[in-house]
């Protein structure tokens, strides 16, 4: 349904002087203020390019900033294996996914949560394999019954037998970066291949706010990048507690660390491809505590999609959070404004616009199938509206005239049948009497019988057999 | 806190220049050559004086040049005013504000949940609990009382809305000798005809008939009503598939020929006359044939006719923020945040049904008007955008904390906490422990107790003893009993 985009609609919250007012304030941070970075050879590469080092703090020019810019693509392409969607980013298109590290799961019989495990994540990639509007895996929950030793290879292991939709993941160390790329690599064919056509990115939480390098993290950022994986610099902020409260504060901070991993990341390796991926949240006036339905985050997202497209990346953005404990009217509400707002503005890797409900704690099967319809109904409106002789339909207006009914004529039919009109699968929209008829059943109780449908499903195998004996072979497979 | 009502949306346009000006010229052409059909004698009388040709029967071709000079005359800002100044409503350009609509027969009682038909009792409660929520800005009487005979609605209506809230009170209207009682009902209120006409503390609504036609009761009152001097949105209800094309540039050409057909008429009966352009109109569910009121793409055709109303620099009367659910379910939720969205982003003017309506617009919830409230507020929130200044920026807060500190305690922290952040009154922020130590309670249960408060304890202005025992007097249908008008 993502269709292109029209020149003329999205949703510029800001506007060009604005962008560039924030742009040249956080270079004037990056200048004066600086980042700190504790990892030593990091440092002595960010001091080779021109950067000044006073103790671990390290400031960069705009000269830096510029030059970074220059190489890092604007356009890369994460792939997806067999018929399911490569994701163009930069290009205009808007991807939705999945995203998190939950480590719960709702029992949707008594609304009870349980701990995730191994199982849920193979069975959740499966059915998010199979849902149109979610065109991205981002592991969305921890395997919590998987030693830590283990976990990588393992959450690997289960999203690629379960999903040939792109996968990203986060790696733990830079030894387990090369462990990934090796079992990626039996699964694509080898290490060509999947070089060719990497279907697997990277996470990597690098930045601590505010502005400070993570010591152990960026080293794996450092592996990946060097390992081509495509890598998503991910830094949360959180409004009032770890970066001003005024949403602008927020971004201009963001856009500063972002800036930072730009210039890290090309220093490492010129041309590598990689996101531009703040994280901003709201907090709670009176609790300080992480606010993910807020609207006030989903604002900041879509701010930031276009402090992004301005410097010419890439983003890996988030909505579809809510703080509510259960799939009810709060949940609907909460995720459809954010992704809403985040899909209009164009977001080029939208995650955690899945499943997720209590903030980041949690998922729900059902939860997806139900995210799936408002991540639809936002690429449809994102689509826009279609002008033209053929829609504008004037000659049919006459022919019906005052009065008349469009319902017989053969341009009903056909539009009705175009993608003028999006499906939901789990929207009601029977008469009352219908719904009556039909037990009163709920869009949540829908989402309920499309999981038990697709979980029923006879999985194909998305890892053939002999490459499956091998991986099993050299890694502590758990599935 | 709650956004100011009127904050210009600025931010989402769904149409390019040049599909506005397609969908301009199609219009015209549509009102030239196609005509609408007008079977009020009086309306019709007076489009055929100002230039208009008979088509055929009924039917009249209205020229450009006509309807321009109509356009010319309108007011672009219409004022709607409350019984108290701060809630007045000043229409026009991309002002936003949301209030609720739709003439519902049924209601899902407070107590017992189940769905009743509503009642006179039902107007005035849910005009309190209106008159309570910060994002509803406006009470377009949503229910029918349905205990009542006809000839006694109008009047029953708008008394028990305005001595209920001190918002705007907008109405459709049933009989004619019923809009006369209403609008010497509100003069009584006001003050008098001319206080009235200077602070229309209530206005009317009356309908086209898609495609292309207006009746001949509904041109009569937009005659009346402009005449008067008072403020009428005109909407059309198109759906499109069945009363327009199935394509939503095609049922915007024939929703716009529609309201600016009847623009024309007030304008021709009293040029200057406050009118509001009006939509209602939606897709058609082709699995059935029938109307959708959750769809994303009505949110797409009220969003596209905002921004034409803009280009015309007419005010809007808009529709968004309904739902087809049978509940304030999950899908309630999605559908009328995505269709609010998108609307209140491009900048309708006076957008109703967005608070209180379930099952296409056909059931209201007590609670349901709380959930919305909050919907709206978010709304108004994400109209407002992000403000950047030097304060905003935050430059010298950033660089006071430091790589590796924190923000907390700073003095920019505490200032725009609370200039920035949306504060919810329904959502659960809770963490999940302290939600379950409450009893885990769900959101519709969380509105139904909120609901409950405001109409144990919210008190609205309501009339003085004097000017009320007048209007009893004047007006003996008033049904409402007088605790309930004076709560």
């Amino acid at each position: 349904m993502s269709g292109k985009r029209k020149p003329g609609i999205g949703l510029p919250l800001l506007d060009d002087e604005q962008l560039a007012h924030i742009h040249s304030a956080a270079l004037r941070l990056l200048n004066t203020v600086g980042v700190e970075v504790g990892e030593d050879e990091l440092r002595d590469l960010l001091v080779k390019r021109g950067a000044k080092a006073d103790g671990t703090r390290v400031r960069l020019s705009e000269a830096m900033v510029d030059e970074a810019l220059e190489t890092a693509p604007s356009e890369f392409m994460l792939y997806a294996r067999g018929e399911q969607p490569t994701l163009a980013l930069g290009t205009g298109e808007v991807y939705l996914g999945t995203g998190g590290a939950a480590i719960r799961v709702l029992d949707s019989k008594d609304g009870s949560f349980r701990e995730s495990t191994l199982q849920d994540l193979a069975q959740l990639a499966w059915l998010v394999d199979n849902l149109e509007h979610i065109h991205f895996f981002l592991r969305p929950v921890i395997a919590r019954d998987i030693p830590d030793d283990e976990l990588d290879e393992n959450t690997l292991y289960a999203c690629l037998a379960n999903t040939q939709k792109h996968v990203t993941m986060a790696a733990s160390s830079s030894e387990s970066v090369d462990s990934l790329v090796r079992m990626a690599s039996m699964v694509a064919g080898g290490e060509e291949e999947f070089r060719k056509r990497p279907f697997l990115s990277l996470t990597c939480s690098w930045m601590v706010s505010p502005l400070r390098v993570d010591t152990g993290v960026v080293r794996v950022l450092k592996r990946a990048v060097e390992q081509g994986i495509p890598v998503m610099l991910s830094s949360a902020p959180m409004a009032g507690s770890t970066a001003p409260a005024s949403l602008a504060g927020l971004l201009t901070q963001v856009h500063a660390e972002e800036l930072s991993g730009v210039v890290l990341s090309q220093a490492i390796r010129p041309g590598a491809p990689v996101l531009y991926g703040p994280v901003p949240a709201a907090a709670s006036f009176r609790t300080m505590a992480y606010l993910g339905g807020a609207v006030e985050s989903g604002l900041m997202n879509a701010a930031a999609v276009q402090l992004a497209h301005h410097i010419g990346l890439p983003i890996y953005t988030d909505a579809g959070l809510t703080e509510a404990k259960s799939g009810d009217v709060q949940a609907g509400y909460e995720k459809a404004t954010n992704v809403l707002l985040v899909t209009l503005a164009g977001g080029d890797y939208v995650h955690h616009a899945a499943g997720m409900l209590d903030s980041m704690l949690g998922v729900s099967y059902e939860q997806y199938v139900l995210d799936n319809d408002i991540c639809g109904m936002a690429l449809r409106a994102r689509d826009g509206v279609r002008v033209d002789e053929e829609t504008v339909a004037e000659e049919l207006i006459g022919k019906v005239g005052p009065g008349g009914n469009f319902l017989a004529q053969r341009h009903t039919v056909n539009m009705a049948r175009s993608h003028e009109y999006f499906r939901p699968a789990t929207a009601v929209r029977d008469a009352l009497t219908d719904w009556e008829k039909k037990g009163r059943v709920g869009a949540e109780q829908r989402a309920k019988e499309i999981v038990e449908e697709v979980l029923g499903k006879e999985r194909p195998r998305f890892i053939p057999e002999d490459v499956e004996k091998k991986i099993r072979g050299e890694y502590r497979i758990r599935l | 806190m709650a956004e100011k009502p009127g904050l210009v949306a600025k931010h989402y346009r769904l149409f390019t220049e040049e599909d506005v000006r397609e969908i301009d010229r199609a219009v015209m052409s549509t009102l030239e050559n196609v005509g609408i059909e007008v079977n009020s004698k009086e309306a019709r009388e007076l489009l055929l004086g100002a230039g208009a040709k008979t088509k055929s029967g009924n039917t009249v071709l209205v020229p450009e040049r006509l309807m321009r000079e109509c356009i010319e005359r309108a007011p672009s800002d219409v004022t709607l005013y409350g019984r108290e100044d701060r809630h007045n409503l000043q229409l026009g350009d991309a002002r936003v504000h949301f209030g609720t609509g739709g003439t519902v027969l049924y209601t899902l009682d407070l107590e017992t949940g189940e769905r009743r038909p509503t009642t006179l009792h039902d107007v005035a409660r849910v005009g309190r609990l209106v008159d309570a929520l910060d994002n509803v800005h406006f009470y377009l009487v949503p229910l029918y009382p349905t205990e009542l005979p006809k000839e006694q609605v109008d009047v029953n209506r708008f008394y028990a809305g305005l001595s209920n809230t001190a918002k705007h009170i907008m109405g459709g209207i049933y009989t004619a000798e019923g809009l006369r009682s209403a609008i010497a009902l509100a003069e009584e209120v006001a003050g008098g005809p001319e206080a009235l006409r200077e602070r229309p503390i209530v206005s009317f609504i009356t309908c086209t008939v898609a495609p292309l036609r207006i009746d001949a009761t509904y041109g009569d009152f937009l005659v009346e009503i402009a005449r008067r001097g008072l403020p009428v949105a005109i909407p059309s209800e198109v759906v499109a598939g069945i009363t327009g094309p199935m394509t939503i540039a095609g049922s915007t050409v024939v929703q716009l020929a529609e309201t600016l057909g009847g623009l024309a008429v007030a304008q021709l009966a009293n040029p200057g006359a406050p009118v509001i352009l009006g939509t209602v109109s939606t897709v058609m569910d082709p699995r059935r044939a029938g109307y959708l009121s959750g769809a994303v793409e009505m949110g797409l055709m009220q969003a596209g006719v905002a921004q034409m109303s803009q280009y015309y620099d007419l005010p809007l009367y808009a529709t968004a923020g309904m739902s087809d659910s049978k509940l304030p379910d999950a899908q309630a939720g999605y559908e009328k945040a995505i269709t609010a969205l998108l609307v209140g982003l491009a900048g309708a003017n006076y957008i109703h049904d967005a608070a209180g309506p379930l099952e296409f617009c056909t059931t209201a919830a007590y609670e349901q008007y709380v959930i919305d409230d909050e919907i709206l507020g978010m709304v108004m929130r994400a109209v407002r955008g992000v403000e950047v200044s030097e304060d905003t920026l935050g430059l010298d807060a950033i660089a006071k904390v430091g790589p590796g500190g924190h923000f907390l305690t700073n003095a920019h922290t505490l200032k725009h906490m609370r200039d920035e952040l949306f504060t919810p009154r329904v959502s659960d922020r809770d963490l999940r422990e302290k939600w379950e130590a409450k009893g885990a309670p769900d959101t519709r249960e969380r509105a139904r107790g909120i609901a409950r408060s405001i109409l144990r304890e919210h008190r609205p202005p309501g009339f003085p003893e004097d000017v009320d025992r007048k209007l009893r007097q004047r007006f003996p249908d008033i049904a409402l009993p007088e605790k309930e008008a004076r709560p």
